[in-house]
Formats: structure tokens, C-alpha cells, sequence
């Protein structure tokens, strides 16, 4: 006898919800553990979080409680985010971060592609820069073993970001290119550097650079951390603009060819648009990861959100309420992963070929 | 132009930009220093007693004064001085590519990396030895009960090649925990991970009385296992600024076996008629000037930082948190070991 | 005999002239990069000569004198430094190898689970996903050792289960047979020889197997006469295999990081598989399990594969990050000697040929995982 066909589900949303979890007994009990579980960990978390919390800087009263110690971040806090910055001198860091900020979401609207947006970046890191440093404008001269924290994060990663992908783009079309010498050239770079881990890269830097360089020379440690990083994504940017520049087809050069373009016009107006519209999600995806790898410069001794997050837990007093610090570090990277991951996403709805 | 070769070539030439910014030094140290203004002087990130800085970026420490005395010697005061932060993976390259003009971070004098580094001792400013902190237990005496323990040690120092030597020879098991920063090994023997902390005694005492929560709970065993001298160095090769190096510390040992303190030298070089004060005070003949300073070098080290018996105290001392007693860094006329040949 | 009548051979075309300017921009490039290599070159010479550091491989057979606190096989801090970067590099696949191990078992659950038909599954493994991926792998590792080292209990008072498995902060340690190497071939042998017969017996392959595996568990837990326990001395637990917390945090966290990047291979990977196959097996009435097991992952494989191996290279690399929490694997070893004995350049270097080599290794044997799954076309 033929099976009877079930009712349609019906419209409302929570009808929806009920026919998907609770369809048939095998959903049921997974929908009915499953639920017992979140909501467990969701009270666990509460109370650890939220009622049994301590929210005053007070080390003593937080040994006694039971739940989190958020006043951890109360005292800790500054130190963490902005780092071993002179602390009359803070509103330097806070305002240069801002205004990078700023430039690098005026830059990201797509009405600024181009030359604007890359005059906005190279003026928000520039001004950045000089906020920091200071030496100039009455600013007092802030030296960059002090620089640390969430700042140094960010301007780490928009110079990695804003030099390697020219950078990738350059070694992406010599690893395409005709010319034998310069396909090995770019091709022996990629995979020399995408084939060791970036702490190697970040060592390189420290101990065998000074080394390379002519006595008495000094490269500011800042400088040589930056060029690593700059390095390291310039060849992982490199493979995946090639991957782009592949799939556009051989049709597009000759008809931009027909149409008596020069080699450079084609490249900027007819190839480069198109191969970047198709590696935008893997292009965010690098991106993140660039964010991602600016830690482990605390492992070469730069204070940035990671070493300081270190430094700050070398308090013996606040030592055991780590946990807290981390959490809420953990919540600064993942703002900034989701915000660079739905931008990219809203870039390919933007840009998908209709 | 191809345009890959164009971006080949723009990105080269970036390339070399970046590489050109570092500020080439031609010539010696002193002269470097003078044209600066400053004395860069790698020191520790932060050791209590040695070097440490304050929630305001002050400076203070044994070894910060005698920066701040080398800085007052060649430049006439002794805030001129810039303090670098080394590990102790990056202070022996920091002094090697002159990066910093002199590595006053408690760095132990051996004859490796005196001779095979490009390195020059200019002096001991601290007599020191490694030693062994842990939870009091009972009948724990010696290093040698601490057979199969697990035991947080420093990379990149002597203390890791002692540690292992010393059970090696004796024959006994340990097991090891090595961090790269001193910050890491200290927080891993504070949470537990270790039961055994090593390192110079110096650094013990310091972590024993500002870090530990419960410092009545631990005991530093009284046993040293090896001798480390601990004492500034400058980078090999430059004969003036090893000079004047050694003599500013020998200056301040000397100052405290003459008698001058930064609080009585106002007086002394008013009113002494000892020659070997007048010297020293500037009023007597000018020593400084065969090192290529003037004639006030000595007395403005001991005016503006004391001399070696008040940084002790200051630091490390009687009028500090950590209260080392003087015992081998006492002068020679009372039973330690600080000696200066003589000023003149 | 007749003759073969050939036609005319067509004129060669002319060859095109030299192009000089793509050989003299060619010519330009290189000479641009042997003149910067020289200079290096030059530059490290001056600076080696003054600082009197050797240069060559030469020390690799001077005593290394630091100890290395775990690893595969013994090393006194009295051997060579060439041993010492020998136990390091065991040191990095010991913990590379399993977490990669691991995180393929949690990638193919949580892509699995992100086609459920059920939406909550489906919710909590992205989310899950999405929170690990954007957490930095540094912080995560440096979170769960100083979760393992602050909140386990000391040496004196272990988490214990009998007296076959402590869990303190000195990390995990359970006891293991003690058996010397003549003793342990038998054990050995089985241990191999057994499921390879159980395989080859295909058509009871399903009883099999599990049965073998029961028995070789058996003769590892029988055959030895004797075991070495952990005691709680007076200086924590000692004695048995111990799991140190170094070694822990490093392979959880990095299970975790490459878990979650291999779900969205995996991910992606059954996504490929067209529409049809799943419909095709609704209709020959395969149940879900079946019909991935059989039908849909084989086919997945094919797009899994190329990204895995990349996933499969970043975990090895990020096991260097073991430097930071002191887990003594090559990167940590290397810079030891690095500082005793200045040679920076050639301790880099043997760092960047380790990775480099490990890399190759793993292309070559992803190669053939890659034919292997490759659809097989008429």
C-alpha cells in the first residue's frame, strides 16, 4: 500500500521550527538533548558569568567568589588594550586607531576602490604613524619598544594587508609570466615562503637579518617584524591572485588586445577586476588570517594585544582570573574575523555577476 | 615595459627603501653616542632590583645606575640615556649589530662569550650564583635531594648548561621545563607546572619577596652550584668606549673606597687637600682626558648617581625590597670582593 | 619495390628575431638578485669575522648542553647538538602528527554534521566553526595551557584512577608496559598481523575486525609481566609515559584550530557532490548513514584532497608554535643553540629545510591519496 503523503508544514515560523525539530522521533530526541544541553550550558555560563561575578577590581573578593572576576578587566584592561604606552600620553593611541579605523572603512566603500581609497589608507596609517611616534607637531617622541596593544595590532595588520597585496598581485603575475627569469624568481619566493611557518620567518628577522646587514646599521625591530609580516602574506595573497587570474579567460586578453589596449590597461581595467571579483571570499579569508598572525609577534618580544595579554598576567595577584582576560581578548580577535567576514561577504553579493 | 617587470621592479626598490632605514653609523661608539645625544643601554624588561621601569616609564636598578653613570660620565647628565628591553635570547645580538651601545642586564662573564662572540666584559658589577627556590619541605637541604623533580629554567642563558651539567655529573635525573621568557618560566613554577624554579640567586631573592603570593612557603637552598660574575659589556673592538666603560665602573667602586657619596662630594671638593680626592672631584690633575672627556667625568658620576656602596643599598640593598646583604659585593678593605685599580 | 612518394616539407617558418628587451629585462632581474644576494653575503662575512662567530656545519657534533624534557627517544644534554635537533624534530611530528590525526576525525564529524537535515546540529556545529576559526591559534594555546597548568591539581594531590592514570599539572601519566625490545616483537607482530588477516577475510569482515582488534588489545594488556606504574613522590607523580601539559595544550588546541578548517573542506567538499547522488540513493532507499558512507564521502574526496593537503602543511607549521608555552619541538631546539653558539644562520636555515622537507614529504604522499581518489574515467 502506498505511504501517505504527510500534511504540508505549515507557514508560520514557528510551525517551521516545530516540523524541523520535532518531526519524527529520531529529530525529537536529538532536538530534545540537544536543547537540554544548550540550555544547561547557558545557566552554567550565567552564573558563572553574570551572578556569581565579581565586577569590582578587588583581587581579594574575587579569590572569594565563586564566579567570574570581571573586575580583572577593570584593572588590567588598560594595560592590555593599549599597552606600555606613557599613560598622559594615551589619548595618542585611542585617536590614531580611530582615525585608522576610519580611514580603512571609508576606504572599504566600494565607491572609494581605487586610487582614493588607497590615498585614504596610506594617510590613516601615515597619520597613524606620526600620532605614535611623535617627534613632530610639539608631540613628545614615543619610542616603539613602548608601542603594544590592540593599536600596534591593527596597524600591523593594515601595513601587512596594505604593502603584501601589491606585493601578491606583482609575485602573482611573475609567477604567470612569460619571461623564465622571473616565473622562477616570484615562483621560488612563493614557495620558499609559504613552506615555513612565520615564526621561522619572525626568527629570521630577529637573529639573522642584523646579520646580513652592514655593521652599525640598525633596523628599528618594529621595522623588521612589519617586513615579515608583509612577507609572509604578500606569497599566501600571491597564490590565491593567481588562482584568480587563471580563471579569467584566454578570450578577455585577446579582445582587450582587439581593442588596442596596452599590456597595463588590460591588466587594470579588464583582467585585474574580474580575478579579484572572483577571489574575494578566500582573499577575506587571508585577511583574517593576517589579523591572526600579528600574535605571534609577542613571541619575538613586541608587545602587541597577545603580549600584553601576557604582561598583564604576570600579576600574581590577578594571575588565576586569566580566564576572564582571554575571554575578552577572544572577543576583540572575533569581532574583528566576523566583521572582515561578512564585509567580504557583502563585497560578493555586491559583485556577483547578475 | 612589461608590466611584471615594472612591479618587480617597484616592489625591489620598496624593498631596498625599507632596508635602507636603518641610520648607518661610520665610526666609533663614543662618537656615535655624542652625535645622538644619548646612550642606548640594553637592559632587562624588567627585573626588580636591576633594571625595572615604573607604571611611568622611570627607570631604576643596579644596572640602570650604572648606565645613568656612564651616561653622566660622557654626556654630562645622567638622564641621557635610552633604555632598550632585552630578552635573554636578543641582548647578545642587540650588542652584537650595535644596536645598543652597552649590555648592562645581568649578564654573566664566561670565557665563551668573552672571546667568541665579539664581546668585551668591562667588569663585575654583581657577584652571583645559581641557586635553587622551592616549596619548604622538611630535611630539604641540598640540591642533590632534588633528584626528579621538575625544574622551570631560562633559554638562552648560562643557568640551562649549569642546571644540566651539574646533574649530569652528579648522576641524578631532573626533568626540564624551558621557556623562552623569563615571564613564562616564573609564572609556570608560580601556577605549579614546576616544583623547582633556577636562576642567579639575585633574581631568586627578587622573585621570592615582590612575586610570590605566600613567600614564607618557599626556601632558596642555601647551595650555590656555579659562580656567575654578572656584569656589564660593550661590543669588541672599540678600545676608547671599552675604556671609559670600565673605568666608570671602576670609578664608582673607587669613589666608595675614597669615602665620596654623592651627598658629601659638594664638600669634599670644596675642602679635601688629599690628591686622590682632588683628582677625583676634577680639582686635581685631568685624568679624563685620556679617554677624550673632560676633567669632571668622576665627579659627575658619583653627584648625580652615588657611588657603588649607595646603588647597592638603593637597589638591592638595605633600603630596598629585596635586602641582599653586601657579602661578596662588599669593598675589598671589608672582606668582599669590589676592587678598582687605583685613579691615577 | 615502390617508392614511398613524400610530400614537400613546407618550409620552416622564420624564426622570430631575439626578443631583446624581454632578455635584457630577464638579464636585469637577475643581476638585480645575485647583486642583493651578494651583498648580503658580503655584509654577513664582515659581521661573522668581527664577532668571531664560526660559521659551517661543523657544530653539529660539539656537546649541546641543554636538556630536552620529553621526547621519543633518550638524549642527555651530553650529546651531540645533531641529536639534539634529531629529538626536536621528533619532538614537532610527535605533536603535528596526531593532531592532524584528530582534527580530520573532528573535520569530517563537524562538516557531516553541518548537512544535518537538523537545524540545530546544523546551528551549533557553525557556530562552533565560526568561534574557532577567528580566535587566533596563539591565544587558543596559550588559553588551554594555562587552563591545564593553573586549574589541574598539583603533584601532591593528582586527579587519579587507581594507580594506572594521574592528571596533574605535570601533566598526564598512565602506565605502560614494561617490556624490552626483545619481549615486545611478539606483541608486535600480532598487532599487524592480526587485522590484516581479519581484512583480508572479507565477506565476515564485519565481525572480524573488531574482534581482532578486541584480541590485540588483550595480548598488550596480558602479555607483559610487569608494568611501570606512576607513584606520587615527593616531587609529583613520576614514573609510567607522561603526556606533558606542553604537549596536551599543543595538540588540543591545534586539533581544535585544524578540526574546524577541515570542517569547511569537508563542508565543501560534500556541497560538490551533485544533487542527483543524493537523490539517487533516496530512491534505492539508502539510509542517510549509508549513503554517505558509501555514495557521497567517495565522491568527496576528490575536491577534499587538494585543500587538505594544505590544511595538513599549516598544521605541521603551527606546530611551531610549541616555542611559546616551551614544548621542546625543533624550532625550540634550534633557537637554544642559536644562542649558544651564535650561529644564527645556519640554525635558521636547518629550521626552514625541516619544514621545508616535511612539506615536500607531505605533497608527495597527498599525491598519491590524490590519484587514488580521482574518479576513474573511461
Amino acid at each position: 500500500m502506498a505511504e501517505m503523503l504527510r500534511p504540508p508544514v505549515g507557514a508560520t515560523l514557528g510551525a517551521r521550527w516545530r516540523h524541523t525539530l520535532f518531526g519524527d522521533k529520531p529529530s525529537a530526541i536529538v532536538s530534545t538533548v540537544l536543547l537540554l544541553g544548550i540550555a544547561w550550558a547557558l545557566w552554567q555560563a550565567l552564573r558563572w558569568g553574570v551572578f556569581d561575578a565579581v565586577v569590582r577590581p578587588d583581587a581579594a573578593a574575587c579569590r572569594g567568589a565563586e564566579g567570574a572576576c570581571w573586575g580583572v578587566i577593570a584593572e588590567k584592561g588598560r594595560l592590555v588594550v593599549l599597552g606600555r604606552f606613557p599613560p598622559g600620553q594615551q589619548w595618542r593611541p585611542i585617536l590614531g586607531s580611530l582615525l585608522l579605523l576610519g580611514c580603512v572603512g571609508a576606504a572599504a566603500h566600494p565607491r572609494c576602490f581605487g586610487k582614493v581609497g588607497a590615498g585614504l589608507m596610506l594617510g590613516g596609517v601615515i597619520t597613524f604613524g606620526v600620532l605614535m611616534a611623535g617627534g613632530v607637531l610639539g608631540l613628545t617622541p614615543v619610542g616603539t619598544d613602548l608601542w603594544g596593544g590592540l593599536p600596534l595590532t591593527l596597524l600591523l595588520a593594515v601595513i601587512a594587508l596594505l604593502i603584501g597585496v601589491p606585493l601578491g598581485i606583482a609575485l602573482a603575475l611573475g609567477r604567470r609570466s612569460k619571461l623564465p627569469a622571473v616565473k622562477w624568481l616570484s615562483t621560488t619566493y612563493i614557495e620558499l615562503v609559504r613552506g615555513i611557518p612565520l615564526i621561522t620567518l619572525l626568527f629570521f628577522g630577529s637573529f639573522v637579518l642584523p646579520l646580513l646587514l652592514p655593521p652599525r646599521w640598525r633596523m628599528d625591530p618594529m621595522l623588521r617584524n612589519g617586513i615579515c609580516l608583509v612577507m609572509f602574506a604578500a606569497a599566501y595573497l600571491a597564490e590565491v591572485f593567481r588562482g584568480g587570474l587563471q580563471a579569467v579567460t584566454r578570450g578577455q586578453h585577446e579582445a582587450a588586445h582587439a581593442l588596442g589596449l596596452n599590456k597595463w590597461q588590460t591588466l587594470t581595467r579588464v583582467v585585474l577586476p574580474q580575478a579579484l571579483r572572483i577571489t574575494i571570499a578566500p582573499t577575506a579569508s587571508l585577511f583574517i588570517g593576517t589579523v591572526k598572525d600579528t600574535t605571534l609577534v609577542s613571541i619575538v618580544n613586541v608587545y602587541d594585544l597577545t603580549g600584553t595579554l601576557k604582561l598583564a598576567m604576570g600579576d600574581s595577584d590577578w594571575r588565576p582570573f586569566s580566564v576572564e582576560m582571554y575571554v575578552m581578548v577572544s572577543a576583540i580577535y572575533l569581532t574583528i574575523g566576523l566583521s572582515i567576514a561578512s564585509y567580504g561577504r557583502y563585497l560578493e553579493r555586491r559583485y556577483a555577476l547578475k | 615595459m612589461n608590466p611584471a617587470f615594472r612591479f618587480a621592479l617597484l616592489s625591489a626598490s620598496i624593498a631596498a627603501i625599507a632596508a635602507l632605514a636603518g641610520t648607518a653609523h661610520a665610526g666609533k661608539v663614543l662618537d656615535g653616542v655624542k652625535q645622538k645625544g644619548v646612550v642606548t643601554c640594553g637592559v632587562h624588561t624588567g627585573r626588580a632590583g636591576f633594571a625595572l621601569a615604573d607604571s611611568s616609564g622611570n627607570w631604576s636598578g643596579l644596572d640602570v645606575d650604572y648606565c645613568r653613570a656612564l651616561a653622566a660620565a660622557v654626556l654630562g647628565s645622567a638622564e641621557k640615556v635610552k633604555y632598550v628591553p632585552t630578552s635573554g635570547q636578543t641582548r647578545i645580538t642587540a650588542l652584537q649589530s650595535g644596536e645598543i651601545d652597552v649590555l648592562a642586564r645581568n649578564t654573566t662573564w664566561t670565557y665563551t662569550r668573552d672571546t667568541s662572540l665579539g664581546l668585551v666584559w668591562v667588569g663585575v658589577n654583581f657577584y652571583d650564583g645559581q641557586a635553587f627556590i622551592t616549596k619548604k619541605k622538611p630535611g630539604l637541604t641540598k640540591v642533590t635531594q632534588l633528584a626528579g623533580a621538575t625544574i622551570c629554567v631560562d633559554s638562552g642563558s648560562t643557568t640551562e648548561k649549569n642546571l644540566a651539567e651539574y646533574f649530569t655529573g652528579h648522576k641524578l635525573q631532573y626533568k626540564g621545563v624551558v621557556f623562552d621568557q623569563i615571564e613564562a618560566s616564573q609564572q609556570a613554577f608560580m601556577s605549579g607546572r614546576c616544583q623547582v624554579y633556577t636562576g642567579d640567586n639575585s633574581n631568586l631573592a627578587v622573585l621570592k619577596a615582590t612575586q610570590l603570593k605566600n613567600p614564607d612557603d618557599y626556601m632558596i637552598l642555601p647551595e650555590q652550584i656555579s659562580k656567575e660574575p654578572l656584569g656589564p659589556a660593550v661590543h669588541r673592538g672599540d678600545e676608547d668606549w671599552f675604556a671609559i666603560a670600565k673605568w666608570t665602573l671602576n670609578a664608582m667602586i673607587e669613589a666608595e673606597e675614597l669615602g665620596i657619596s654623592s651627598s658629601n662630594i659638594d664638600s669634599l671638593k670644596a675642602s679635601s687637600a688629599d690628591p686622590a680626592i682632588k683628582r677625583f672631584v676634577g680639582t686635581g690633575d685631568d685624568l679624563g682626558k685620556f679617554m677624550g672627556l673632560d676633567k669632571e667625568w668622576s665627579y659627575r658620576i658619583v653627584k648625580q648617581v652615588g657611588n657603588y656602596g649607595e646603588s647597592f643599598d638603593r637597589n638591592v640593598g638595605a633600603n630596598s625590597k629585596v635586602k641582599l646583604p653586601r657579602g661578596q659585593m662588599n669593598l675589598w678593605t671589608k672582606g668582599g670582593l669590589m676592587i678598582s685599580p687605583p685613579l691615577r | 619495390m615502390a617508392t614511398v612518394q613524400t610530400a614537400a616539407v613546407p618550409a620552416l617558418p622564420p624564426r622570430p628575431p631575439l626578443n631583446l628587451r624581454s632578455l635584457g629585462l630577464q638579464a636585469l632581474a637577475l643581476a638585480l638578485v645575485v647583486l642583493l644576494g651578494a651583498w648580503l653575503v658580503h655584509n654577513a662575512a664582515i659581521n661573522l669575522a668581527a664577532q668571531n662567530i664560526a660559521s659551517g656545519f661543523g657544530f653539529l657534533s660539539d656537546t649541546a648542553g641543554f636538556a630536552i624534557s620529553e621526547g621519543l627517544f633518550p638524549y642527555e644534554p651530553s650529546d651531540t647538538y645533531a641529536r639534539a635537533f634529531a629529538a626536536g624534530v621528533a619532538n614537532t611530528l610527535r605533536a603535528a602528527l596526531p593532531a592532524v590525526f584528530l582534527a580530520t576525525v573532528l573535520g569530517f564529524a563537524l562538516g557531516i554534521a553541518q548537512t544535518s537535515r537538523h537545524a540545530l546540529v546544523r546551528l551549533l556545529s557553525r557556530g562552533l566553526v565560526d568561534i574557532l576559526r577567528n580566535i587566533p591559534l596563539l591565544v587558543q594555546v596559550l588559553l588551554w595551557y594555562f587552563s591545564l597548568t593553573e586549574l589541574l591539581p598539583g603533584g601532591d594531590t593528582p586527579l587519579q584512577v587507581d594507580d594506572v592514570a594521574f592528571l596533574t599539572k605535570g601533566g598526564f601519566s598512565f602506565a605502560v608496559p614494561d617490556l624490552t625490545a626483545s619481549q615486545a616483537i611478539v606483541p608486535l607482530v600480532l598487532t599487524f598481523i592480526l587485522p590484516w588477516l581479519a581484512w583480508l577475510a572479507k565477506p565476515w569482515r564485519r565481525i572480524t575486525l573488531p574482534v581482532s582488534l578486541l584480541v590485540v588489545i588483550g595480548v598488550w594488556l596480558l602479555w607483559p609481566d610487569s608494568w611501570q606504574r606512576p607513584q606520587v613522590g615527593s616531587f609529583g607523580v613520576s614514573g609510567g609515559a607522561t603526556l606533558s601539559p606542553e604537549w596536551l595544550a599543543l595538540v588540543v588546541a591545534l586539533t581544535l584550530y585544524s578540526g574546524v578548517y577541515c570542517a569547511e573542506i569537508v563542508r565543501g567538499g560534500l556541497q560538490a557532490v551533485p544533487r542527483g547522488q543524493w537523490e539517487a540513493t533516496h530512491a534505492l532507499s539508502l539510509t542517510r548513514t549509508q549513503a554517505l558512507r558509501r555514495v557521497i564521502v567517495p565522491q568527496s574526496l576528490r575536491v577534499i584532497v587538494p585543500p587538505y593537503t594544505s590544511l595538513v602543511m599549516n598544521t605541521i607549521k603551527n606546530s611551531s608554535l610549541a616555542v611559546a608555552i616551551g614544548y621542546p619541538d625543533i624550532v625550540s631546539a634550534a633557537t637554544t643553540a642559536l644562542n649558544q653558539n651564535g650561529q644564527a644562520i645556519e640554525c635558521i636555515a636547518i629550521i626552514a629545510a625541516v619544514y621545508l622537507t616535511l612539506n615536500l614529504l607531505t605533497a608527495l604522499v597527498m599525491a598519491i591519496v590524490n590519484t587514488r581518489v580521482q574518479l576513474k574515467e573511461r
